[in-house]
């Protein structure tokens, strides 16, 4: 009797647990992976919608990386399309564009939420500026899994 | 439909401070215009300079989401609602005497530069209707937020009976109507709130009844999450001081304190002050400051307008509202 008490009382406590503690924070604290990966959330939302760019730790991130040519970056993001996630759940990609046909990317955003890794390339004329911030890793491919 | 307000400053307002107003108010409507949400705030003695008479409309079209005020900005809109009648301009103010301030207290009035608040008067009518609403609170054991007290107030309608202006001058009134989000911090500094505080100590009330700053800081946090998506929540700062920077800090907080990674930054950014820029000042800081705080991003518009915001606020809105 009392270890059937005892196995009520902690199911309840974790019930009560459960209801008390914030989803939203929960994923993120849990995650094992860096922290891009409450990034996965996003999939097949748009960057300006989920406010993708202005995120604190994309932004510091990108602005650690880019440095001067942060703003040039920035400029070439007015246009984009929903968030792909690829590589099961591995590899975020987010395409932008400079007009608004999105014809022929003006930028792209890949981050490797395994390996806590960001890319950047945009155009600038015809030539393509690259950049990382995890320079000894081989840049993914961007085929779906 | 003519714009004659709007038409004259984007003709004329072409450099310096002016072509910082024109800039401003445009990035205020392309945020709106891209889905934006906007917060205003309000320091200094916004409403005693009759700001309702432009914000009231503002708030009537959706141009603001939410705002956050001083406690004075508050009651201030009230006071003049009911007691409008009873102010008194002293355009000679920077002559007064010592002498002659005294005898302005003397008559009940406390002056704001050159407007004279009938604090007495104003609040003789106002007192007994608040007092009323905090005592019920009291005795059922309920707890609201200061400006919620406000709402409650003006939407039964006791005030109808005082009031000297249009209503539709009043932003408080255009406020409670809409139900609209008010942050409002450090009320208790403030004469409603310095009246609370004597009947805590009277022991007629307890001081748990009006809920506090805190709670307001939790309250905008949920808000701001539920808000920040998409183009983002801007920041239209009028004056400085904590009306300011205590909404403003709910971005770094959740960010640097909860740990929540996935929060934006403020999406626009406005400030009118008076305050030039100087030396270890929070309203004289440029708004690049704010970048190190973890308030704005690189790449938030920011925009500062250093004149005095009853002539810059009304010109902004009425550009905004097409007047």
């Amino acid at each position: 009797m009392k270890a059937k008490s005892l196995v009520v009382a902690f199911g309840l406590s974790l019930l009560l647990y459960a209801c008390n503690t914030k989803p939203r924070q929960e994923v993120q604290s849990d995650n094992p992976k860096g922290e891009l990966a409450f990034l996965l959330q996003y999939e097949g939302k748009l960057p300006s919608d989920v406010g993708l760019l202005r995120n604190q730790v994309v932004q510091r991130r990108l602005a650690n990386m880019l440095k001067d040519s942060f703003q040039v970056f920035m400029g070439k993001t007015v246009y984009d399309r929903p968030i792909e996630i690829v590589k099961q759940g591995q590899l975020l990609i987010a395409q932008f564009f400079s007009d608004s046909d999105r014809a022929m990317p003006s930028a792209d955003l890949v981050i490797d939420v395994e390996q806590d890794a960001m890319w950047v390339e945009y155009l600038s004329g015809d030539t393509i500026i690259e950049f990382t911030d995890h320079p000894s890793l081989k840049k993914p491919g961007m085929n779906a899994d | 439909m003519a714009s004659p307000v709007r038409d004259f400053i984007t003709h004329h307002y072409r450099h310096f401070n002016s072509a910082a107003l024109i800039d401003a108010a445009k990035g205020y409507e392309t945020h709106l215009a891209e889905g934006g949400k906007m917060m205003i705030t309000l320091a200094g003695a916004m409403s005693t300079a009759e700001l309702g008479i432009s914000l009231a409309e503002m708030i009537r079209q959706d141009k603001v989401q939410i705002i956050s005020c001083t406690g004075a900005n508050l009651e201030e809109d009230l006071m003049n609602l009911v007691a409008h009648t009873h102010y008194k301009r002293v355009p000679n103010y920077r002559d007064l005497s010592p002498q002659e301030e005294w005898d302005l207290l003397e008559h009940g009035f406390n002056r704001v530069t050159d407007t004279c608040i009938p604090e007495e008067e104003a609040f003789r009518r106002l007192q007994k209707h608040i007092y009323e609403l905090w005592k019920d609170a009291d005795s059922k054991g309920e707890r609201y937020l200061p400006h919620e007290f406000m709402y409650k107030m003006i939407l039964s309608g006791v005030l109808k009976q005082y009031y000297e202006i249009d209503p539709k001058h009043s932003w408080m009134i255009a406020a409670a109507e809409k139900n609209l989000p008010i942050i409002c911090p450090g009320w208790e500094d403030s004469t409603m709130g310095n009246i609370f505080a004597s009947y805590c100590i009277k022991g007629e009330l307890k001081a748990t009844t009006v809920r506090g700053g805190i709670e307001y800081m939790v309250w905008l946090s949920d808000w701001y999450r539920n808000n920040s998506a998409g183009k983002g929540v801007g920041f239209f700062q009028i004056g400085g001081g904590i009306a300011g920077d205590f909404p403003i800090c709910v971005v770094p907080m959740m960010y640097q304190d909860l740990g929540w990674t996935d929060v934006p930054f403020w999406s626009y950014f406005c400030q009118i002050s008076d305050s030039t820029t100087s030396y270890g000042s929070y309203s004289g800081a440029v708004p690049n400051e704010k970048i190190t705080w973890g308030k704005l991003g690189i790449d938030t518009p920011k925009f500062i307008v250093e004149s005095d915001a009853t002539i810059v606020a009304p010109l902004i809105f009425a550009y905004l509202l097409k007047w």
